[in-house]
């Protein structure tokens, strides 16, 4: 696989799983409930 | 009293089983591949920011503002709107009568994998001994019974999985939602541990930047946000209405695009390694074996499951196991969009509702189980989702942007949230998903102009056209309908 194509995988990992950090720490546990 | 959802992880859950589908699958890594590779993950992921997560903010804003399903959320805002909630309803139910049928494909092939009954000769086993398809779409050729069979199979487990409404779907889920994660994720292990896999990887990651100057492309990857995740189907207007009076829109709205495009990000891994594999146990090249839709699932997997060194039978059942609970809980969240409308509509006590959707969806679906029924089910949800749910997403966002108060419909979207929608939300809504949605539509009227669908005669394509016209016409006169009280 072509480095471009791993650098592809890793940036994209990266944005979710920033995105999920992201979101959670925005979730106060009890606020729906 | 008013039902709710138990907790925040049962909405969440639900919504994003109902986003994550078949489609996440064997559409995505496709669609990916063909247009532009790694490079497509740029206006994918821009078309999930400006029009994916802005058009979730906007039907959970809905839903959760009037406590209603979709065609009463339009209703409250002008009684001459209820024409566009009852249109989602219509597509949503129109799209189930067919998603049934690729389930109780699923059931069939659960079965048979034990045996890996398909043998060497997978195609043949899919279209001659599944499906005993005929030549064109006119010779239905009579119903095919085990299909039938397991039609009303899935649309029992719909049943109860709606019994008792939210309360059930909200356990449901549980299952329906983490054991195909689970399942997915033995399937990448399985995948890239495989020779040949770091091949077929090369083929969906290795950007092509060239392709991005294309603008068909960036209209796929708007179709492709788009059709993903269970926007202009009322399901997650109906949903967000269970939600408490407290409820943090926004980030849920984050939440749900990010699984549901991450998922297919994971999917094309587990997809495309296996495709490497299969492209280098038969010396062929990955081009060569690419394929998406049912050709992916009934075709190409059981090829690559044949072919897998030790545990054949046990990743078969696996993988079918996975198509049947990802499509379980999109069906089951089409079949809430509608009777939550009914039930609004004309107070009906919701089983003797279900059992009469699943009465109507199986009848329809008979169609969808004759020797026929795989041309109609493309037909039929070419037109669906190419044009009627479009169709649906356009005229949400033109309402909201520039028919209604935008700043209090936005105000209390930010009451709700700890994320705030700024402008860029209003800007979305009223200048991005339009314009992209007509881009989309455009799009699929020219290529229709150009060549008719999939090479389909003229008569047949006026069927799949008229049936979504009947669907229009059925929302336009529920709408007319008084409330019984």
């Amino acid at each position: 696989m072509p480095i471009s194509a791993w650098v592809v995988f890793y940036v994209t990992l990266f944005i979710f799983i920033g995105g999920f950090i992201f979101c959670f720490s925005k979730m106060k546990s009890k606020k729906d409930e | 009293m008013k039902e709710k959802w138990d907790n925040r992880m049962a909405f969440i859950l639900a919504s994003i089983g109902s986003a994550i589908g078949l489609g996440n699958i064997w559409r995505f890594p496709y669609i990916a591949y063909r247009y532009g590779g790694g490079a497509f993950l740029i206006p994918y992921l821009v078309a999930l920011f400006t029009a994916g997560i802005p058009l979730l903010m906007l039907e959970f804003t809905l839903g959760h503002k009037t406590g209603h399903g979709a065609p009463f959320a339009w209703g409250s805002y002008k009684k001459r709107w209820k024409w566009l909630g009852w249109m989602a309803v219509a597509i949503a139910f129109g799209i189930v009568c067919y998603y049934t049928v690729i389930m109780s494909w699923s059931f069939i092939y659960f079965f048979h994998s034990f045996s890996l009954s398909w043998g060497n000769i997978p195609e043949f086993f899919f279209n001659n001994m599944v499906l005993e398809r005929s030549g064109s779409p006119l010779q239905l050729g009579g119903i095919n019974i085990l299909v039938l069979v397991f039609l009303v199979v899935t649309w029992m487990a719909i049943y109860y999985s709606l019994y008792n409404g939210v309360k059930t779907v909200g356990k449901v889920v549980y299952i329906t939602v983490i054991l195909p994660w689970l399942i997915l994720i033995v399937f990448i292990i399985r995948g890239v541990t495989l020779p040949g896999a770091m091949t077929g990887l090369g083929y969906y990651l290795t950007p092509n930047f060239a392709a991005l100057k294309d603008p068909i492309v960036w209209v796929n990857a708007y179709a492709q946000i788009f059709f993903t995740l269970s926007v202009g189907l009322g399901i997650m207007i109906a949903y967000s209405s269970y939600l408490p009076r407290k409820a943090d829109l926004i980030n849920n709205a984050f939440i749900i695009g990010f699984a549901n495009c991450f998922t297919s990000f994971l999917a094309g891994i587990a997809v495309f390694s296996s495709l490497g594999f299969l492209a280098h146990q038969t010396g062929q090249g990955v081009a060569n074996v690419v394929a998406s839709g049912p050709g992916l699932a009934f075709v190409a997997y059981p090829t690559i499951i044949n072919m897998l060194p030790f545990g054949n039978r046990v990743f078969g059942a696996l993988f079918f196991m996975m198509l049947l609970t990802l499509g379980i809980d999109s069906a089951f969240s089409l079949v809430e969009s509608v009777s939550k409308a009914t039930i609004e509509q004309w107070k009906i006590p919701r089983r003797t509702l279900n059992l009469f959707i699943a009465g109507t969806g199986i009848l329809i679906g008979l169609i969808f189980t004759t020797r026929a029924g795989i041309y109609w089910l493309d037909i039929i949800d070419h037109y669906l989702s190419c044009y009627g749910l479009v169709i649906v997403g356009f005229f949400e966002a033109v309402f909201v942007g520039y028919f209604i108060n935008t700043e209090s419909f936005k105000s209390y979207m930010n009451e709700q949230s700890e994320i705030k929608a700024g402008r860029w939300w209003v800007f979305f809504v009223k200048i991005v998903v339009p314009l992209m949605l007509l881009g989309a539509l455009g799009y699929g009227a020219y290529q229709e102009f150009l060549t008719p669908y999939e090479g389909y005669p003229t008569s047949v394509l006026i069927v799949g056209f008229g049936f979504l016209l009947i669907l229009t016409l059925v929302a336009i006169m529920f709408s007319k309908k008084e409330r019984r009280l």
